[in-house]
């Protein structure tokens, strides 16, 4: 059950990597895995690869959910 | 927040492992759930999990069917295909990607890569890549399904100590889960009996040793085999659900391929949910250091590198889907 959180892709790096803000840590990850990804893109990682890429809008359902998730951790 | 991971904490001294430490941490994902309404949250909760959303949306449809009373609550052809790929992807990662690195061995990645890239294409090319994927990258014979001497499954079971030679078939059959209902059993112990010992019976509460990391990667490699045909014959995905009317109680139980996977969902007025639960085989093999540490003892290292290098497999063995690491001290 690893969370499908989506990490926010923040810089392209080289050797197929990426710099990405995942739930407000930054962390570099293999985009070998996926085609077409751009700066501002969202992806799903796990164990350092971008899994796949999420449109915009299913990105900002999924990010809506674990914020709730975060807010209700924290009460 | 907390994003869910894995700490196994394990001393050597005086020429003996001390007994193992194991912390699981995961986030309430169901406590959300709690007063939605039961559409909202069929929905919703294949969004939480990244690597069996397929299968978690599988198991919340089936087990909110079953709390409203829809008796034969089947997914869509679609969504069965979805189901399928999702298992045999989660296979592959671990055979060509994980076990490998894991054994020393070179990992293809970039045939699992290609591999990926072809999922979404016609049936036809698609079945073509898996069959290239698993000839080439794997080594299995196209006609026995069995390792080829030289291959990458061969390496990896003689490293681990397993015969080459696989069985015909993995035992995959789902138990009921009907005697789950009741309230006086515990869904997750009675999992955890029958999950990793058939002979224990289906509802055990006592934990046996699980598969050791050459019959797991074994298992792994049946079943991978099994969904790829499964993907070719159109299969019914496994599922079995049941109910409790008076209680508008309902289990969906399918699997993943880390194991079974339940979840359990009790309604209430309006159809919204008033309990909801689910049990993963992260859950089960790592709320404490039981099955690892029974794993470990079956593998009977012999010295303190030994028994590191035997941990790490085991954990491999055991499959959780968090991030995991192992704290390791020698006095």
């Amino acid at each position: 059950m690893c969370l499908a959180i989506p990490a926010r892709v923040i810089e392209l790096t080289a050797g197929d990597n990426a710099l990405v803000d995942l739930a407000g840590v930054q962390k570099e990850i293999s985009l070998a895995l996926v085609d077409d990804v751009a700066v501002g893109d969202y992806v799903i990682v796990h164990v350092g690869y971008a899994l796949n890429k999420l449109d915009p809008d299913e990105a900002a359902k999924t990010l809506a959910l674990f914020a709730e998730l975060a807010a209700s951790e924290r009460q | 927040m907390n994003t869910g991971a894995l700490r196994v904490q394990a001393r050597w001294a005086a020429g003996r492992l001390e007994p193992l430490q194991v912390e699981l941490q995961r986030p309430a994902v169901t406590s959300l759930f709690q007063g939605q309404p039961a559409a909202q949250v069929q929905a919703s909760a294949p969004l939480f999990y990244s690597l069996c959303s397929q299968a978690q949306g599988l198991a919340a449809g089936a087990a909110l069917a079953a709390a409203r009373g829809e008796a034969n609550w089947t997914p869509s052809p679609a969504c069965t295909r979805a189901l399928w790929l999702e298992a045999l992807h989660e296979h592959l990662w671990r055979l060509l990607l994980d076990w490998p690195v894991a054994l020393g061995l070179e990992a293809p990645r970039e045939a699992f890569a290609i591999w990926r890239k072809c999922r979404q294409a016609d049936p036809a090319s698609f079945a073509a890549a898996t069959r290239q994927l698993f000839e080439r990258a794997l080594g299995l014979d196209p006609g026995t399904g069995q390792p080829r001497p030289e291959g990458l499954a061969a390496r990896c079971l003689s490293q681990l100590q397993h015969p080459l030679t696989l069985p015909a078939h993995d035992d995959d059959a789902l138990p009921d889960p009907a005697p789950w209902l009741a309230d006086d059993q515990d869904p997750a112990a009675g999992m955890s009996g029958q999950e990793t010992a058939a002979a224990d019976g289906a509802n055990s509460r006592r934990i046996a040793t699980p598969p050791g990391p050459g019959l797991a990667y074994a298992r792994r490699l049946l079943q991978a085999l099994e969904a790829w045909q499964a993907l070719g014959t159109e299969q019914p995905y496994p599922l079995r659900s049941a109910a409790r009317p008076d209680r508008r109680q309902g289990l969906g139980l399918t699997r993943t391929a880390r194991g079974l996977l339940l979840h359990e969902a009790v309604l209430e007025a309006g159809d919204r949910v008033g309990c909801y639960r689910i049990w993963a085989p992260t859950d089960r093999l790592f709320a404490d250091a039981a099955p690892l540490t029974r794993l470990l003892q079956a593998l009977a290292p012999e010295d303190a590198g030994a028994t590191r290098r035997a941990l790490e497999l085991a954990i491999l063995a055991l499959d959780p889907c968090v991030p995991y690491g192992i704290d390791w001290t020698e006095n």
